[in-house]
């Protein structure tokens, strides 16, 4: 179920994070209760057993000499632990996440720059090695956000922001966008895929490489619908005519573990649905309904999408 | 009269605070420029020129902290103002004292983080 | 004793009579600060009240995982509002009210000093107030969230009127508030009781005076941010669009510049009642008062150096954000100073088991469990994990419930004795405490576990398989609960509370001034104080207070007045003649907030009529407000002292108002310039590379003499005022009335040298900046021409002349300011580019 919260980290990043956490709750407690058994012994306690808490003594050592003390040990000790996240070694991988409302659209970037692999929503990544993430936007400030892995960072208009961090274990994480980005800001998130470095490179070729043609006579029909109805203007699955930049590529939309940002899981059914009625299930988003298509039709492009895997 | 001498007397009493204000803002603006600019590479006498310059724009406050926090003591300067044994008077120096030391603590604090964490992010690729 | 008693048959009756608040429907033209006060706390209560339901609407939706109960549109607009209500509306305006209704009682002046300024930012409040809540039943609402970041809240993405609501709204509301700042701080300094020196003001009033102080310095900014994102939803001026050489992160810097203080502005205030109450439940006297005295002024300024605390996330260079952490901490060690200083005084007597003391308890165990992990957000590591998460929504929660709303709740049962015949009630106060506090943590605490359990804040909805659900369920049920305790509360308030019937009396046996005998006139004579609680301290205070034995038991002008005392040891200066009741100022804010309204929803002819209607107004009210001296001369308020009625200069109330006001303008102005640089940081490229992309340099040079030239005129003006009252006033006239031209012939200059190089104000950047600059300075250059020639008018109704000139000194040192901010923008668009090329 904690696929997204911070204290079930899975990655340094987040792990030192955690560890500060922990700290700093157990301080925050401590302090907590000194003040609050204090303030019972200020009401309640006999005047012989409170005198000393009257002067300004009192007042000097608990409200300055100690914070002074306990909050200069926690600074450094922060200090340090920026530095630590600010200052990992060179990636082993570089990807491009570029915040749009309301998915994430994925570019694999090499050495130079040059985008060799383009996703939707879900980022495959290898573990135990240090990724580059680029942090660019499309319209508004989105906030690139996978807690079991590492601490958030927005996507900003005119800038670009670059983080790096890595996962320790192959597993699932899931991510979401944390600043507020307008209507469906609330179904706004993504997964994050961590493979062994072999599966990963396998992943890679494989992801490299066109879809294949579709043989199964539903599959064909379906990819045939797809075309006729003018998903391609929007949609891009790489191999075939469809070439659309404005939504999510859909090359290996099957794969995926969810449609609709992190929203639904990937099946026939919620495909079929997702396509008939969009603003129904993610009001205002800016993929219409099409509810002009027969049951059909529907489960034809549904089923030819989900055999793009 | 006696009006513009609260304005004169009062801005003597939080000069610590605005020693601290002018020491954040300076070194807040020269960061954000070097980091703009692409200037905070540079090494001067060995260390980076961030560090280096904050360190010294901390000691430069420190020091004008504490002359205001001995003048406030010994009565000196701005705060001859405050011979008199009045207990207002005593209470504007106490409160220039103790603002001076609250800020002491408060740029000393402002300086550290140069010393240990680096000016910018990662370099764009 | 100053006056001998008893006191001449008939002197009561007549001060009762001369502060007597108008009869039926023209008590609400009433401005007197008890009566104000009452109406604008009630007022921001109904609002704290509205916005409180609103969350209640929301929480149900989030009880369960992916409920439809209302739609993301809805959501969005109650998130918004519910936020910015509790920030402008709520919070701010009842601290201020309660200062309002508070401040002179404590410091036993008769009223506010200006009591139509305080009327007038109540009413605009009321109107425009109303108004913005109404948005939400036509569903035009802003939904941008509090913080109205572009670009999501400009012209591209948020192209309805929603987003505007919020920008003329709020800046709106925000001028209301700086009108109270300014009564606050000239109340606080200059309407004390003789001999309450700055070492014996109450902890209350050196709260409101740095809480003053800090929205005085920090609400410009947000007045400034929203000038700039309206100009670029209304005419496309890209300050935040990157493509066009604007930034995102200007709004960020300047809405925070005043977000962060204004948790502090929060507080302060809740702070000091705290340090009010303590003592008077605990019968004994504030341990620590000039601790407490340094905890309060270094808070007003450590929280200047925190807002970017609120844009750790944003990718800003690390050490940038890494100084910020470092003011965080310490900003704490003030709060931890009150905070052990309010314990050492608890220790020290023995409390009262009263509802008030329930609340200050509550208040310090929430308060204390916001400020640690107020600590712990302001790690940046910590915070890239909390940041806009339901941690932060518990963090800053527990921070303004605890440090606000229990304050005053405990303010309400401590002080409602002041205002109220009956008191509240013990039983029912008791229960609101328990509901509210029990459902505060309730809600809050599971909020905490919620955010690190990894969800973000502002979602309408949230899938099944996150395992937010029982978290949500519980802070829903807490919800209601503090629903239930504000509804004992408004029980108690209908069955108990009973204004304007007289007032209890020192009901806690409290040691401070606000507890003395009092009526319609505040007090019958105006004591000399020589302690901190002088009720405890000087015997027989109350009684010779009464019995008029102290300063000013009349009213020898014959009409309202106080004592004016010096800021530093609170020595009378003079008589301050104070105006009564009128309806201008109530036109008049009816007036400028239809004009507002009217701006937002595009009926642009009407918003312009009200707008000069409210001008009128405005005029017609200040009209009263320079009466001169009075015609009984100087008068003896009391053992020998004679006091004028009449002053101008740096003693006077309204030249330090006026020095205020130009503090406001500077820091407008200081945030547009700073603006220009930000941008010139960011895009560079934007900026003229050569002089040849400038206008020619006799534009400036023009303009520059032009404002000079007025600002002599104006200095000129002066001198012949001033030195033979018998020679005619035309030469004075005559120079202000061309004084005029001329500071608007040379911002014409400027503007015009600007067009001709084919620089608009919408290509860019840096074109946007510069205009904006420009139409500042032309925003002044209009209000010093209708104040010039509101001098001028004056002088001729015969109103103006050597010794009645503080309206003439107050508009020439507006003026002076205005040429001097003229010249400084004039420098910084021609001199800094011209460095750079």
């Amino acid at each position: 179920m904690w696929i997204q919260s911070t204290m079930v980290t899975y990655g340094p990043h987040a792990g030192v994070i955690e560890t500060l956490s922990w700290v700093m709750f157990t301080g925050a407690l401590l302090i907590f209760l000194l003040v609050m058994v204090l303030a019972t012994l200020a009401i309640f306690a006999p005047d012989r057993m409170r005198g000393w808490m009257t002067g300004r003594n009192f007042i000097i050592g608990l409200g300055i000499v100690f914070p002074v003390v306990t909050l200069t040990a926690l600074l450094v000790w922060g200090l340090t632990i920026s530095r630590t996240l600010v200052t990992v070694e060179n990636p082993a991988l570089r990807i491009e996440v570029i915040g749009e409302r309301w998915w994430w659209r994925v570019h694999y970037v090499d050495a130079e720059g040059q985008i060799r692999l383009v996703s939707a929503n879900e980022i495959k990544i290898p573990t135990g090695r240090p990724i580059e993430f680029v942090l660019k936007t499309q319209d508004v400030i989105h906030s690139f956000w996978v807690p079991s892995l590492a601490g958030k960072l927005d996507m900003i208009p005119g800038r670009v922001n670059v983080t790096r961090f890595s996962a320790e274990r192959p597993g699932i994480y899931r991510g979401q966008c944390a600043e507020y980005c307008g209507a469906q800001h609330a179904l706004m998130a993504f997964y994050v895929v961590a493979l062994t470095p072999d599966e990963f490179e396998t992943w890679y070729a494989r992801e490299a490489t066109p879809p294949a043609e579709p043989v199964i006579p539903l599959l064909v029909r379906g990819k045939v619908l797809f075309r006729e109805n003018g998903c391609g203007a929007c949609h891009t699955v790489r191999g075939t005519s469809a070439g659309g930049l404005i939504g999510p590529d859909l090359t290996y939309v099957g794969a995926r573990l969810s449609i609709a940002a992190g929203t639904y899981p990937t099946n026939v059914g919620t495909l079929a649905g997702w396509i008939s009625s969009a603003q129904h299930l993610k009001p205002d988003n800016l993929m219409p309904s099409f509810g002009n298509l027969q049951g059909e039709e529907l489960r034809a492009i549904a089923a030819y999408l989900e055999s793009l895997k | 009269m006696g009006d513009t001498d609260f304005i004169r007397k009062s801005l003597f009493m939080v000069g610590g605070l605005l020693i601290w204000g002018a020491h954040f803002g300076l070194v807040y603006i020269f960061n954000a420029m070097a980091c703009a600019r692409h200037f905070a590479g540079l090494r001067y006498l060995g260390f980076g020129v961030v560090p280096l310059t904050v360190s010294v724009l901390t000691l430069v406050a420190l020091a004008a902290t504490i002359v205001v926090l001995l003048l406030a003591f010994w009565r000196r300067g701005p705060a001859r103002a405050l011979r008199d044994q009045k207990p207002v008077n005593d209470f504007m120096r106490y409160t220039t004292i103790t603002v001076a030391a609250l800020s002491l603590i408060a740029v000393a604090w402002n300086g550290i983080p140069a010393l240990v964490v680096p000016p910018c992010g990662y370099a764009l690729p | 004793m100053p006056n001998p008693a008893p006191r001449p048959e008939g002197e009561l009756e007549e001060l009762k009579r001369i502060w007597e608040p108008p009869k039926g429907i023209h008590f609400l033209s009433a401005v007197n600060n008890n009566y104000v006060g009452v109406w604008y706390v009630g007022t921001a209560f109904l609002f704290f009240v509205l916005a409180g339901a609103l969350a209640l609407i929301m929480r149900t939706q989030l009880a369960q995982p992916e409920l439809r109960l209302i739609g993301h549109e809805l959501y969005n607009q109650l998130f918004t509002m519910h936020g910015t209500i509790m920030m402008f509306l709520f919070a701010v305006p009842v601290v201020e009210a309660l200062s309002v209704f508070l401040l002179p009682n404590m410091q036993a002046a008769r009223d506010l000093p200006f009591p139509r300024l305080s009327a007038y930012a109540f009413w605009a409040y009321f109107f425009g107030g109303l108004a913005f809540f109404c948005s939400l039943f036509f569903g035009l609402a802003p939904n941008g969230g509090w913080f109205m970041y572009p670009p999501l809240t400009s012209y591209i993405y948020s192209p309805g009127i929603n987003a505007d609501f919020w920008l003329l709204g709020i800046g709106f509301i925000e001028i209301s508030a700086i009108a109270g700042a300014i009564e606050i701080i000239v109340g606080v300094l200059k309407t004390r009781a003789p001999g309450q020196s700055l070492d014996k003001l109450p902890v209350y009033s050196w709260a409101m005076l740095v809480f003053a102080l800090m929205v005085i310095v920090a609400f410009p900014a947000i007045i400034a941010a929203t000038l700039l994102l309206e100009l670029e939803r209304a005419f496309h001026w890209p300050f935040f669009i990157a493509e066009k050489g604007g930034d995102p992160l200007l709004w960020q810097h300047l809405f925070w510049f005043f977000g962060h203080p204004e948790v502090y502005v929060i507080f302060l205030p809740a702070a000091g009642m705290v340090s009010m109450i303590v003592p008077a439940m605990a019968q004994t006297p504030l341990v620590g008062y000039r601790l407490v005295v340094l905890a309060v002024i270094g808070t007003g300024f450590l929280s200047f150096g925190l807002w970017v605390h609120h844009m750790f996330t944003t990718g800003l260079p690390q050490l940038s954000l890494s100084f910020f952490s470092a003011a965080s901490m310490a900003v704490s060690i003030p709060s931890g100073i009150q905070v052990f200083a309010w314990i050492a005084t608890i220790a020290s007597g023995k409390v009262q088991n009263k509802t008030p003391t329930y609340f200050i308890l509550g208040f310090l165990f929430i308060f204390v469990i916001g400020g640690l992990t107020g600590v712990m957000v302001a790690m940046v590591p910590f915070d890239w994990q909390a940041h806009d998460t339901y941690f932060i929504v518990a963090h800053f929660h527990y921070v303004l419930i605890g440090g606000m709303v229990f304050p005053m709740f405990a303010a309400f049962y401590y002080w409602a004795p002041t205002a109220s015949q009956r008191p509240l009630s013990e039983t029912l106060g008791k229960w609101a405490f328990w509901l509210i506090f029990i459902g505060v943590n309730v809600t809050f605490f599971t909020m905490h576990i919620t955010g690190l359990m990894g969800m973000p804040r502002r979602t309408y909805t949230y899938i099944a398989e996150m395992g937010w659900g029982p978290f949500n369920l519980i802070s829903t049920f807490g919800a209601y609960t503090i629903g239930a305790g504000v509804l004992v509360f408004l029980i108690d308030l209908a069955k108990n509370f009973r204004p304007y019937q007289g007032d209890l009396g020192n009901l806690w046996n409290a040691g401070t001034l606000e507890w003395l005998p009092s009526g319609n006139y505040q007090t019958r004579s105006i004591p000399v104080i020589t302690s901190r609680e002088p009720l405890w301290d000087q015997p027989n205070l109350s009684d010779d207070v009464e019995a008029g034995r102290y300063y000013l038991p009349g009213a020898q002008t014959g009409g309202r007045e106080t004592i004016v005392t010096s800021p530093i040891d609170a020595r009378p200066q003079y008589v301050l003649q104070i105006p009564g009741p009128s309806w201008r100022t109530v036109f008049a804010a009816f007036f400028t907030a239809a004009f507002f309204i009217g701006l937002t929803i595009k009926l642009y002819t009407p918003a312009f009529v009200c707008g000069v209607l409210a001008v009128v107004f405005v005029i017609w009210w200040l009209w009263d407000s320079d009466p001169g001296p009075a015609e009984v001369g100087e008068i003896e308020i009391g053992g020998g002292l004679k006091l004028p009625t009449y002053t101008t200069g740096p003693m006077n109330h309204s030249w330090w108002a006026m020095i205020i006001l130009m503090i406001v303008a500077g820091m407008v102005f200081g945030c547009i310039v700073f603006s220009y640089f930000f941008l010139w940081t960011i895009s560079p490229r934007t900026w003229p590379l050569s002089a040849a992309a400038l206008p020619a340099i006799w534009w400036p040079i023009g303009a520059a003499a032009l404002f000079v030239a007025s600002s002599l005129l104006v200095w000129l003006a002066g001198r012949k005022l001033s030195l033979v009252p018998e020679r005619s006033a035309w030469p004075t006239r005559i120079a202000l009335v061309l004084a005029v031209p001329l500071f608007i012939g040379g911002i014409a200059l400027e503007v015009l040298g600007q067009l001709e190089t084919g620089l608009r104000p919408s290509e860019s950047g840096y074109g946007a900046v510069v205009y904006t600059l420009a139409s500042y300075q032309g925003f002044l250059v209009a209000v010093l021409a209708i104040m010039g020639l509101y001098t001028v008018v004056r002088s001729l109704a015969g109103c103006l002349n050597r010794v009645r000139r503080s309206t003439f000194d107050n508009t020439q040192l507006f003026w002076h300011y205005g040429v001097a901010q003229g010249l400084v923008a004039l420098l910084i668009i021609h001199a800094f580019p011209r460095l750079l090329g």
